[in-house]
């Protein structure tokens, strides 16, 4: 065998998808505006997400309920392998809210179903009914795009964006997916109550999976909605602390400098200095009194506007209950939570 | 931070190259494209410039790799990747080049990545190492390993004509 040649075959021509490249070009051509939204291409198919709540589920069929909170809720079970407790429920509920905005074209029903909202993140659950839908394949749509207003990007150099999973067929046979949201400030968080007036656009439904790729409705929905933000709870604030993390160049430790540094229940927030620091393996986890573990679900981070700081802003995968929250681990270090 | 035109310089030069890190470390094409997008705004939020066309390069091996990761660890990220998805990643019907690819593919992911470096982008086991924060000799070790079961893999596609 000779491995050279085989490696040498198997990648010839496999190159990133031309959809993708005008992306990643288009970027850098807009980089005089920098791109403080963007869309991640999140298009994962969903079968083995499927597979994870039908294993030891008592209800099969019904794979998920008719809210955002009960997405959440299966999640959670299948995850953790326990229920979620009442108070984390509550806690769900209380940043949850009903949207329940519908538009049909030609056929095809798109409807806002509900938003969980943090002060720098939010979820959407988009319920899709009408498609001749099949759980072979997986849906999407071929172009999303969200506004704001306010606008966090006019005040600041920040980065965020937003990330589509489609999440499977419920019981009814509509295709669910959830969009997420986050956002970093160049400025650290500013707090902001006002309602967010939210604009998304979609266009054209897809469905694909492997080669197959297919055009299943033509047309654009449009909704547009506001988010309460006055109802959020407060942030919690940790003291700040040092973390040991390698240089970017893989070549010493630096000691990082962690400050500003907030828990919130959908996410969690800090600065850190100094920037060469590779903060990219850096993995923070939310310890519950339990002993169940939240890991980050990802996030947003950019340099800040003055200095040589960074400012980083993680999600969790599910809104927590900071009541039962005990610890929080950033790398190695655990630090209490009062 | 980068210009416009150096971001667009190293984009054109080297995103085949990050796809194609991605795709051997998460082993499908759909989360390659998240992980080469990720890394790609990483390159463009960078603060500091690049020593040279070697240093940007091997930079965007560390951040793909790491990117993929965090991708992998993500509790939303897990799914199986069917044949029909592989089979999209290279045009036409290079039957052969799809059955090479799925082989390779399928090995362990430990070894994937490795192997690529070595046998594709020319990378010796001591570059490896750094680039993937590994010893030299845990390199040998899984290069060795991914040769037997890839030899394995191979035999058993060729058996089934």
């Amino acid at each position: 065998m000779d491995e050279y040649k085989v490696y040498e075959r198997a990648f010839a021509g496999v190159e990133a998808p031309a959809r993708l490249k005008e992306q990643i070009m288009r970027m850098g051509e807009e980089k005089t505006k920098p791109p403080h939204f963007v869309r991640r291409l999140s298009t994962v198919a969903a079968a083995a997400v499927l597979l994870l709540f039908l294993l030891g589920c008592a209800v099969v069929g019904t794979v998920y309920g008719q809210s955002i909170q009960s997405w959440f809720a299966h999640y959670w079970q299948a995850v953790n392998h326990q229920a979620m407790s009442e108070g984390q429920a509550a806690m769900i509920d209380h940043l949850t809210q009903e949207i329940n905005l519908s538009q049909t074209v030609d056929g095809v029903t798109v409807t806002v179903d509900s938003a969980t909202v943090g002060d720098d993140n939010f979820f959407l659950l988009l319920r899709v009914e009408g498609g001749d839908f099949s759980k072979r394949w997986g849906y999407r749509f071929e172009d999303m795009t969200m506004e704001f207003s306010p606008d966090p990007t006019e005040a600041d150099d920040g980065l965020g964006g937003y990330g589509f999973q489609y999440q499977g067929l419920d019981g009814d046979g509509a295709a669910l997916m959830l969009m997420d949201m986050g956002y970093a400030s160049s400025q650290g968080f500013q707090a902001d109550t006002s309602p967010l007036e939210v604009t998304l656009t979609l266009t054209d439904l897809v469905e694909s999976g492997g080669s197959h790729e297919k055009l299943l409705t033509q047309g654009t929905w449009s909704f547009a909605f506001t988010l309460d933000r006055s109802q959020i709870p407060a942030p919690v604030s940790l003291p700040d602390t040092t973390i040991e993390v390698m240089d970017q160049s893989r070549e010493f430790i630096v000691s990082v400098a962690v400050t500003n540094l907030q828990v919130t229940n959908t996410g969690v927030r800090f600065q850190y200095g100094p920037s060469r620091a590779a903060m990219d393996e850096l993995r923070v986890t939310l310890i519950l009194e339990d002993g169940t573990e939240i890991r980050d679900g990802g996030g947003f981070g950019t340099g800040m506007e003055d200095g040589d700081d960074m400012f980083v802003s993680y999600q969790w995968p599910v809104p927590v209950d900071l009541e039962v929250a005990a610890t929080l681990r950033i790398g190695d270090v655990e630090i209490p939570i009062p | 931070m980068l210009t416009n035109r150096e971001f667009s310089a190293l984009a054109e030069r080297y995103l085949n190259l990050v796809y194609r890190v991605a795709l051997n470390c998460v082993g499908s094409p759909a989360d390659a494209d998240d992980v080469t997008q990720n890394t790609m705004l990483r390159l463009l939020r960078q603060k500091e410039g690049f020593q040279s066309e070697e240093h940007a390069k091997r930079w965007l091996i560390r951040v793909a790799v790491n990117e993929s990761k965090r991708l992998l660890t993500a509790p939303w990220r897990r799914h199986t990747v069917t044949l029909e998805e592989l089979a999209a990643v290279l045009p036409g019907e290079d039957r052969e080049g799809q059955e090479l690819l799925e082989a390779v593919l399928s090995l362990p992911g430990k070894y994937r990545l490795p192997l690529y470096l070595y046998y594709y982008e020319g990378y010796q086991v001591g570059e490896i190492g750094e680039l993937l924060s590994r010893r030299p000799s845990t390199v040998q070790t899984q290069l060795a390993r991914g040769r037997e079961l890839l030899k394995k893999q191979l035999t058993e596609v060729n058996g089934r004509g």
